[in-house]
């Protein structure tokens, strides 16, 4: 067990000198994760849209009054008048306004004009002209009364999602130092060195793959504590956010030992675990909020350890439960972690034979 | 003398890119890691966003509580509408808390007020992307349901496409598409970057330049290999897009126009970041990083319409959004290879940016 502690020291002081660790484990994490809840979250976050007209026109005058101008679609859209439809047209086409509201005389109502580059405006616009219209024809009357009632993931909101996506994005690349640096290690000769005193394999293996966890935790920690200092944002129950942040390191130390310990060299063990990484994040929710993907799609990604995890950090940013309320997903996760050390152990065996 | 019989021996410069990159592409096919990063993995991503990613109208999950009261042909037009998926909810507490989950995009709760009026609260997480569409087609819902007034004219809504020929894109991938093909293309090109510092390790970049070829035939031929790499992954997600899922990619000099533009500005980020870097764990542990970055800045990741001013002023320094944009007015807007001059021109304004640094980063590396 010294020789390990030994290993581990020597490694992370190793890795500590290198600036790209830093970068890669702790400065790109906590850099993305501030982007993106930015993004979505920040003052000045989602849809916005300029939308051109031409006064005048009864109808889309009242369209711009009621609709676009209402108290409800503030921050939405900015209506902006123009002399003329050509003028209105020329701005849609040099992209100064998203999308346009012109009258239309035969039939007689509204007509949208969308451009290419902007079909979230053309599609949003359109589906407000038709509730407009449904409004109109429903008379004054009988108009239901709307109130806006505003739910949040967490206070701080996009970053209770997008900090823990983010940290679990990079740990992958942190993690995959230790399977790679004893491929190095072998490829230079210094492994055969180690292994001609009296130190286990087993012991190298294990200083090296602790030093990267530590590592790997830290990137995770501190994309927690900026997300939750810059956006005062809560990611939920500390001690559930670090079962879960463990649970996460064990699943993707072993997809990474499992890459590794396949590959003939460190440059193909870094290009499985890139590959792995990005997939997984691609299809496991990283970039996309699980809510918001199709229903196919959610399935596909609640059958990854990112899907699973993130699934958990929105039960406990959303119900502020404790642990017992993520043991499931916590399960799946081991579950991930247990199937992947299984799988590499063939590849370990013949690795450590060679 | 010496120099006369060093110059007629020579080789000519097509012969030397050539030469550098059939060696490049020798060192990619012994590499299945390489091979699987550059076509496997975007193939089996674009499958499962392609098979996955519901077309732009489709039915969007909505939650729904009905007051008491209430009549139950509100409820009923909802779950009739195609645009909506309405799940019922028990009471406000679960609607409110499936919308925090995000379990369904919005909700709606119904009652009635002392006078007999609906009242619709409508519930939504400001800190996902908002859904104007499927607000207004609850609107609709409503309207309809409480049924119309004899005395209202109907109103048209009409819509075009300025510029363009055909209908919207509402494809879900025919949207996703271009920004894939931006997002592999920049990523894997760049990723393509760790042969240069190899190279240099075993020796093989020295000898080179210390032959009588010119240094700048070799950049040639590092910057052609990594062109063609990104065209050849450019031209897979193209014909899955085509073959599989039926992505209309519009005018093909446009389309051409794009994609050698990008390449090429990938190409020279490749060797920029290849000369930069002095191993080959630096590029494979920058790479990733930059490339997912610039995607998730220039669009790739989320449509930068959904972002905030901020970031869409940000994403004006990335080249991303400029081909993704001009992806979407060849294939939603039908614009032609004139139409994108401006998109194009930004695109080779960086590509130029990203040449003269590999210039200098190479020549630095080549010295040292």
């Amino acid at each position: 067990m010294r020789v390990a502690w030994v290993v581990a020291a020597r490694e992370l002081r190793s890795r500590l000198r290198d600036r790209s660790a830093w970068i890669v484990g702790v400065v790109a994490p906590v850099a993305l994760a501030l982007i993106v809840s930015f993004a979505f979250g920040g003052r000045d976050a989602g849809f916005q849209a300029e939308v051109g007209y031409v006064p005048d026109a009864e109808l889309v005058d009242a369209f711009v009054a009621n609709a676009l101008e209402h108290p409800d679609a503030a921050g939405v859209w900015t209506a902006r008048p123009f002399a003329t439809v050509a003028d209105a047209e020329a701005a849609l086409a040099a992209g100064e306004v998203a999308a346009l509201v012109l009258a239309s005389a035969d039939p007689l109502g509204l007509d949208v004009v969308r451009a290419a580059r902007a079909p979230i405006a053309g599609d949003a616009l359109a589906a407000t002209a038709r509730a407009f219209a449904a409004r109109a024809a429903e008379g004054a009357d009988a108009s239901a009364s709307w109130t806006e009632a505003p739910v949040r993931l967490a206070e701080g909101g996009a970053a209770a999602y997008f900090g823990p996506a983010m940290a679990m994005l990079f740990v992958f690349f942190t993690l995959a130092a230790a399977p790679r640096s004893l491929l190095a290690e072998r490829r230079h000769g210094t492994l055969a060195r180690v292994r001609a005193a009296p130190v286990s394999l087993v012991a190298v293996v294990a200083g090296k793959a602790l030093a990267a966890a530590a590592l790997g935790f830290v990137g995770m920690l501190a994309v927690w504590a900026v997300t939750s200092w810059v956006f005062g944002v809560s990611w939920g129950d500390p001690l559930a956010v670090v079962a879960i942040l463990l649970a996460f390191l064990l699943a993707a130390a072993g997809i990474a030992t499992l890459a590794c310990a396949y590959a003939r060299s460190d440059a193909e063990a870094d290009g499985l675990v890139s590959s792995i990484a990005f997939v997984l994040a691609m299809v496991g929710g990283n970039f996309v909020v699980l809510g918001d993907m199709p229903p196919a799609l959610r399935t596909v990604a609640l059958a990854t350890p990112n899907g699973r995890a993130l699934d958990a950090f929105t039960t406990l940013a959303a119900d502020g439960g404790g642990i017992a309320t993520i043991v499931a997903p916590l399960l799946a996760i081991l579950a991930f972690a247990v199937g992947a050390f299984a799988l590499s152990a063939p590849g370990l065996r013949r690795w450590v034979a060679a | 003398m010496t120099r006369a019989r060093h110059a007629r021996r020579a080789p000519g410069l097509a012969a030397v890119v050539g030469a550098v990159v059939a060696a490049n592409v020798r060192r990619l096919v012994r590499d299945p890691i390489g091979m699987a990063f550059v076509f496997v993995v975007p193939f089996v991503l674009i499958l499962v966003v392609g098979v996955t990613v519901p077309d732009a109208d489709a039915p969007r999950p909505l939650g729904y509580v009905a007051g008491a009261g209430v009549p139950a042909a509100l409820e009923a037009r909802l779950r009739e509408d195609p645009k909506l998926r309405t799940v019922a909810y028990p009471d406000v507490d679960a609607l409110a808390g499936a919308v925090r989950r995000g379990h369904v995009a919005a909700g709606a709760s119904t009652a009635l007020d002392p006078a007999g009026a609906l009242e619709v609260v409508w519930w939504t997480d400001p800190g996902r992307a908002p859904d104007p569409a499927l607000r207004a087609a609850v609107v609709v819902a409503v309207a309809e349901a409480s049924g119309p007034t004899a005395s209202t004219p109907p109103m048209a809504v009409a819509e075009r496409t300025i510029g363009g020929a055909g209908a919207p894109v509402t494809g879900g991938f025919a949207r996703a598409a271009p920004a894939y093909l931006i997002l592999f293309v920049f990523l894997n090109t760049l990723v393509a970057a760790w042969g240069l510092p190899a190279d240099r390790a075993s020796g093989v970049a020295q000898r080179a330049h210390a032959s009588p070829t010119g240094a700048g035939a070799l950049l040639a031929g590092e910057v052609g290999y990594r062109f063609g790499l990104a065209v050849v992954q450019a031209l897979v997600v193209i014909a899955v897009g085509a073959l599989l899922f039926g992505v209309s990619w519009g005018d093909p000099w446009a389309v051409a126009a794009i994609v050698a533009a990008f390449a090429a500005l990938s190409a020279a980020a490749s060797v920029a970041l290849g000369s930069w870097a002095r191993t080959p764990e630096q590029v494979t542990s920058f790479a990733p990083l930059l490339g997912i970055a610039l995607a998730m800045l220039g669009g790739c990741m989320w449509p930068l319409e959904a972002m905030g001013p901020t970031l869409r002023a940000v994403a004006g320094a990335v080249p991303h959004a400029y081909a993704v944009e001009a992806f979407q007015e060849v294939i939603g807007g039908g614009a032609g290879l004139a139409d994108v001059g401006p998109q194009l021109a930004a695109l080779l304004a960086f590509g130029l940016g990203f040449a003269a640094l590999a210039g200098l980063a190479h020549r630095r590396s080549a010295r040292g």
